[in-house]
């Protein structure tokens, strides 16, 4: 599909060239839309799937999944390799910009009841249950599993949940310096788990 | 910073887990911490892996917006920040440019004072905490340049980068001493640093190493053994610094007498 639906650009001589995210980056940082189009398969899933988790309404997921896009393509040139990988960079982009949706959009009261309604189980089981369709999800729900119960829900709230850690520490009854201190080895064990360079 | 603990906030930083205040006072300390930012780089990454297991399938619509919105926006420049030229800093004019800063530097501990003071209404002990560290920081970091402010012969002199940003010096000969305080200069490219010299007679000699990052203001560098020189100038090296000037310094300018 990728190839098919794109004209060949002068630079690909007709050859398959496929090329990683990495070195589309280069090319879409020059404004090459095209590369664009080709690099958009690679991320928006992720993208989509990581904005919906955190801003939970489809619309507005949608909306700033858009935004963080857009934004992909406009800071491109600001892109440097060395800091990570392009789909690191474009899910980067897109858990801060759904994270701070969230906590604008929402009234502090709004958002209290939000903190009080949501359960951790609920949290972890839609997490466990789409950990399950290939080799990276197995690998991801062992590796959570690998953590201490309070590093993974700590971790799992943060992310997925889109909580600061002192919501996190509030909704696990915790001290803000555990919680703290939770994500910051939990990420590591989950690093080192993963294998991430 | 120089307490410990802000070491710990990386994995809630990678997380997006610090709430705006904290995400600020934290983004200054990762341009001082190169440890501290390969850290998240590689916490990042670790998060991405989470959320490459919850991707799912974009509606075509998507697409479609994404692109006809693309094919209309433009693209940022690649240092992060427009370059815009700097006014050059006038001749003769020894004081341009070291007043506002001063006053800057005194608005940045009177904020954070404010904080610890509790004048300002801070949410959490945490941001409190951050408050007092970083006030605790910038006392020791501007403690030298009030000094040399106090002075009776401090003289400030400003110069502007071939790619943006300006230095400031503000220098006394009858103390012997000079501060250096940088602004909005361009990150330097991986593996580098700006590196400070005095210029005079025989060879420059180095006075300092700077990085810059995601916070506008290095911190200050303070320096002796004035005399003899007639510039000062900055140049970009490879990590650890250079024992001599190995490129075109990107800022060069009279020492202030």
């Amino acid at each position: 599909m990728r190839d098919s639906v794109w004209p060949p650009r002068r630079h690909e001589r007709g050859e398959a060239c496929p090329a990683t995210a990495e070195q589309l980056m280069v090319e879409v940082a020059k404004g090459d839309q095209a590369a664009f189009e080709r690099l958009y398969p690679m991320v928006a899933g992720a993208v989509l799937g990581v904005v919906r988790r955190v801003v939970r309404d489809p619309a507005q997921s949608e909306e700033v999944a858009q935004e963080v896009l857009v934004q992909l393509w406009r800071t491109a040139p600001r892109y440097d390799p060395a800091k990570g990988s392009a789909l690191t960079w474009a899910l980067t982009l897109a858990h801060r910009r759904a994270v701070d949706r969230v906590r604008h959009a929402q009234a502090a009261a709004e958002r209290e009841d939000r903190v009080a309604a949501e359960s951790i189980d609920r949290d972890y089981d839609a997490v466990a249950e789409a950990v399950t369709a290939n080799l990276e999800r197995e690998q991801v729900r062992r590796c959570l599993g690998s953590l201490t119960t309070l590093q993974r829900e700590s971790v799992v709230l943060a992310y997925y949940g889109g909580h600061t850690y002192v919501e996190v520490a509030e909704l696990l009854s915790s001290p803000l310096g555990t919680v703290k201190t939770r994500l910051r080895d939990g990420l590591i064990r989950l690093r080192d788990c993963l294998g991430v360079a | 910073m120089s307490s410990p603990d802000i070491h710990t906030l990386t994995g809630a930083y990678a997380l997006d887990a610090l709430d705006e205040f904290e995400r600020r006072q934290f983004e200054a300390h990762l341009a001082q911490c190169p440890d501290c930012a390969r850290e998240v780089d590689e916490l990042r990454a670790t998060a991405a892996r989470l959320a490459l297991v919850v991707a799912e399938q974009p509606p075509d619509s998507l697409r479609g917006r994404v692109l006809a919105q693309v094919a209309t926006t433009r693209q940022e420049p690649p240092a992060g920040k427009p370059v815009t030229a700097a006014p050059p800093a006038r001749a003769g004019d020894r004081r341009s440019g070291w007043a506002p800063r001063l006053t800057a530097a005194a608005a940045a501990i009177a904020t954070a004072a404010a904080v610890v003071l509790g004048v300002v209404t801070v949410r959490t002990a945490a941001q409190r905490d951050f408050a007092q560290a970083q006030l605790a920081q910038l006392q020791a970091e501007y403690q030298p340049l009030a000094q040399l402010a106090a002075a009776p012969d401090a003289r400030g002199g400003t110069g502007t980068g071939v790619h943006g940003g300006t230095v400031f010096v503000l220098a006394s000969h009858e103390l012997n001493k000079a501060v250096m305080v940088a602004s909005d200069l361009p990150t330097p490219p991986d593996g580098h640093i700006y590196q400070a010299w005095l210029i005079g007679q025989g060879q420059p000699r180095s006075v300092g190493l700077m990085t810059p990052g995601v916070s506008a203001t290095a911190p200050p560098v303070e320096f002796g053994g004035l005399a003899g020189a007639a510039k000062v100038g900055l140049t970009i090296e490879p990590a650890g610094g250079s024992p001599q000037p190995t490129t075109t310094p990107v800022v060069l300018f009279d020492l202030p007498a």
